[in-house]
């Protein structure tokens, strides 16, 4: 399953991200394109759920433009084409697609052969380990550069050149399936899905599927170039993580609200270890309890503690300047 | 310089054996008073703590306090190569990179020397409260090694029971359970044997297995152990080293999980 993701770019930075490498061999940006959209627009998330808007990047050839590679922002979902009424109210959970029955599901396999192929573009996802209590997050993310900070927000393009391209955090990019769906007073509103398939034994210890992530950059060119690549060439491209291009670390409970979009989304956490933990704490606190060594110690790191305090207020008394 | 002399290398020997399961490197703090070390397991669950007392040593000398970052299943191979009846001899010089042992036969035809790089630890001085316990239990140390043995074979977990009737181990797992009960014994001259519980409040506490597992390995050390326990504070099982010193370890009990958060 995949049913939660969050995407720390900006529209600008997105463009960098998703650009691409032209026939001259110069690295392009993606152009961004989004209409009416039902007033959806994108926005940078770290809790991003169903029926949110999510960045995909399409073929040009969809959008009447020049451009090899198009970014959209698409409610996260597929409305279904026969719906009719409030977009948000057919009742179907269509946020993922099976690999194994796309090609004969009514609601996918349309757009599919009309080579509706998209890439959900994330900076991770997250699912839940639901054999422990309460269940535990984790955020999966593509392996980054050394001294790319992921939790924090991207708004900065200028790690993007014509000569190299984009050298700052890498996204996970999910094969996806999108569809335009047509209201009763005649907006079109573009919807769309992540495929997931059966986990394999990378991601395997955490739940039974995983979205299908492209892995190169050939993978992603092959399954946007509906033209050239047929649906059947195109559904070998996806294929489970390896140890490689997938990372993740646990994170806080607070991203198990879907309406918490702060950043301790995306935190790392210290998992305690099951058995021990309690134990060790108990140990921790009392020899930290009386005993004059301890407390020289401590009062150290008081000092320290101090002090870090004292920064945070100056970063908010400026913060509260600039508000 | 620094050189402490025991001639009963035997001692030595049989402390490296109560402290290698559960530590890995310790610094050992030298001084006047003596050789002190205090270390907590990985799992920072265990603290050791082994206080040999320089009036304990056949030979003492300590210009400067220093402190030692050893290796402790190196220290443990060397003394290995010791034999029992050997007088050891520990030297280091003032701010050292090594520490050397000398084994000395008992007619003084085979002297062996073993020179162990220190290695750099952090210091972590770990204050241990001073506590008034509900329950000091004193028991014959095989006794104990025995009931810890045996019941971990019922479960992970042991729970220790102490009332004035005297002292419950127990152990619960897929197989069954396991109940072990001692008497307090009746004022007998066999010191060595007897179970003798001083209780204020009774107290039940429960602890991993594991850990209990490998401070029996000090059992050789001493004859008796004392174990001093209160409620949510850690268990203390204490050996004493002939005249020298002492072994502590300390243990903190099992919570549940509820209870953690």
């Amino acid at each position: 399953m995949c049913g939660r993701t969050a995407c720390t770019l900006d529209a600008e930075t997105l463009k960098c991200v998703c650009g691409y490498k032209d026939a001259t061999g110069r690295y392009r940006k993606a152009e961004w394109q989004s209409r009416e959209n039902a007033g959806r627009d994108y926005q940078l998330s770290y809790n991003i759920a169903p029926t949110d808007v999510i960045a995909c990047v399409v073929a040009g050839e969809h959008f009447d433009t020049e451009q090899e590679r198009v970014l959209y922002p698409m409610i996260w979902g597929m409305i279904p084409p026969y719906h009719k009424g409030d977009y948000r109210k057919h009742n179907l959970s269509t946020h993922n697609c099976r690999v194994e029955g796309m090609r004969s599901s009514k609601l996918y396999s349309t757009p599919l052969n009309k080579g509706f192929r998209c890439v959900v573009v994330c900076t991770g996802y997250f699912e839940w380990e639901k054999t422990k209590e309460p269940k535990q997050p984790y955020f999966f993310h593509a392996p980054q550069r050394e001294g790319v900070n992921l939790t924090e927000i991207h708004k900065d393009s200028s790690k993007w050149t014509e000569k190299n391209g984009w050298e700052g955090v890498q996204l996970l990019k999910l094969a996806g399936i999108f569809n335009a769906w047509k209201s009763d007073d005649g907006h079109i509103i573009y919807s769309c899905t992540i495929i997931t398939m059966e986990a394999n034994k990378v991601v395997s210890w955490m739940h039974k599927r995983c979205p299908a992530i492209l892995q190169t950059e050939d993978d992603v060119s092959a399954w946007l170039d509906f033209k050239r690549v047929p649906l059947s060439d195109a559904v070998q491209l996806l294929r489970g993580p390896t140890e490689d291009t997938l990372k993740w670390y646990p994170v806080g409970t607070a991203v198990n609200n879907s309406r918490y979009k702060d950043e301790d989304c995306i935190q790392p956490i210290k998992l305690k270890e099951k058995k021990e933990s309690g134990a060790a704490g108990l140990m921790a606190s009392w020899l930290n309890s009386s005993s004059q060594t301890a407390s020289k110690r401590r009062s150290t790191d008081d000092v320290e503690g101090g002090e870090r305090t004292g920064k945070s207020e100056v970063k908010r008394a400026k913060k509260d300047q600039r508000g | 310089m620094f050189e402490a002399r025991l001639v009963q290398s035997v001692i030595l020997k049989k402390v490296l054996e109560a402290i290698k399961d559960l530590l890995t490197e310790a610094t050992f703090e030298c001084s006047d008073c003596g050789i002190q070390l205090q270390a907590m397991d990985n799992a920072h669950v265990s603290l050791v703590s082994l206080n040999l007392r320089s009036d304990g040593f056949d030979k003492y000398r300590c210009d400067r306090n220093l402190s030692m970052g050893m290796s402790v299943p190196c220290m443990s191979k060397i003394l290995r190569c010791a034999s029992s009846e050997d007088t050891v001899t520990l030297r280091a010089w003032d701010n050292p990179d090594t520490i050397v042992f000398v084994f000395e036969s008992p007619n003084r035809d085979k002297i062996s020397e073993y020179e162990m790089k220190l290695i750099n630890l952090d210091q972590e001085h770990l204050g241990i409260p001073e506590t008034l316990y509900s329950c000091v239990v004193k028991m014959p140390s095989q006794e104990f090694a025995r009931i810890c043995r045996d019941l971990s074979q019922f479960g992970d977990a042991m729970t220790i029971a102490c009332s004035k009737e005297g002292i419950k181990f127990s152990a619960a797992g897929d197989y069954g359970t396991a109940n072990v009960k001692l008497a307090q014994t009746a004022e007998t001259e066999n010191q060595e044997e007897a179970v003798v519980v001083e209780m204020k409040e009774p107290v039940k506490l429960t602890f991993s297995c594991r850990y209990l597992n490998s401070f029996v390995k000090a059992t050789p050390l001493c004859a008796q152990v004392q174990l001093s326990m209160s409620a949510e504070v850690p268990l203390v099982c204490e050996y004493q080293i002939g005249e020298i010193g002492h072994i502590r370890y300390y243990l903190a009990p099992k919570i549940d999980d509820e209870e953690e958060n």
